[in-house]
């Protein structure tokens, strides 16, 4: 792609993005934002869903074990 | 003694409950899996030799997602390269989502967000997905809420430019890489 045929391109996807940024939904933001929303929600739960690796349940283990020691 | 035992196990099933947010949080600042577990368990340690410092009856989870925080800007930010490494953050990312189709928005994202500036990226992330309530953000992030509100709001800005236009690849880093004649990875 020429320099100039990338030019043109961006300038196209900027304005869309910027329809896209201007245009309100019922709530009031733009569908672009809605979309990240969504993707932060489910790129944060993807990690958040999983169980809790056993290397920090035996760490608090051991942490409890030598307080408890001091005790 | 019996007060101090219980507190104690409340503590620990604070942290534990607190464990899948920390690691969500850590993964969107450090954008290795690896990396975002390592540092929470620098958390958790930390969390437990300052349990003095904890007041029982406040916001524990808030309290830890600050430790976190403060442990990835102390000890972890300092790698400003690594961090900046496009491909590895692309290959973590991918490696996080197991490669599934569904998933690569997911590794878009986190290539996208890896673009942001550190305030706008945990302000966003703490926002928008971790539950927490901007006065609440606000504390953990040491600001005022109309700062934690204008961080979301540019950082989504910058999001919908870098999702909604040319998606982030490999091959995109590398010509670019290459055009702004970067030396080559070690």
């Amino acid at each position: 792609m020429t320099e100039s045929e990338n030019k043109t391109k961006s300038k196209a996807k900027i304005s869309m993005i910027e329809q896209q940024r201007t245009k309100a939904t019922t709530s009031g933001k733009p569908p672009v934002y809605d979309i990240i929303g969504n993707r932060l929600r489910d790129y944060y739960d993807e990690v958040a869903k999983q169980p809790v690796p056993d290397r920090f349940m035996e760490l608090l283990m051991q942490l409890e074990a030598k307080t408890e020691k001091k005790d | 003694m019996q007060g101090k035992a219980s507190a104690s196990s409340e503590f620990r099933d604070g942290l534990i409950a607190a464990i899948p947010g920390l690691r969500a949080f850590g993964m969107s600042l450090t954008a290795r899996p690896d990396r975002a577990d390592d540092l929470v368990q620098e958390t958790l340690m930390k969390a437990w030799n300052h349990h003095d410092s904890y007041q029982q009856g406040t916001n524990l989870r808030a309290w830890l997602f600050t430790i976190l925080r403060n442990e990835f800007y102390t000890h972890i930010r300092k790698r400003r390269r690594e961090v900046e490494d496009a491909d590895g953050v692309y290959a973590g990312a991918v490696a996080v989502s197991g490669g599934q189709e569904s998933h690569l928005e997911m590794a878009e994202l986190q290539l996208a967000l890896a673009q942001l500036p550190d305030d706008q990226r945990e302000a966003i992330v703490l926002v928008g997905a971790s539950g927490f309530s901007y006065q609440e953000v606000a504390e953990i992030c040491g600001v005022a809420v109309g700062t934690v509100k204008s961080r979301v709001s540019r950082a989504r800005e910058r999001l919908a430019l870098l999702l909604g236009g040319d998606r982030p690849t490999p091959d995109a880093f590398d010509k670019r890489r290459d055009a702004a004649e970067m030396p080559p990875k070690p």
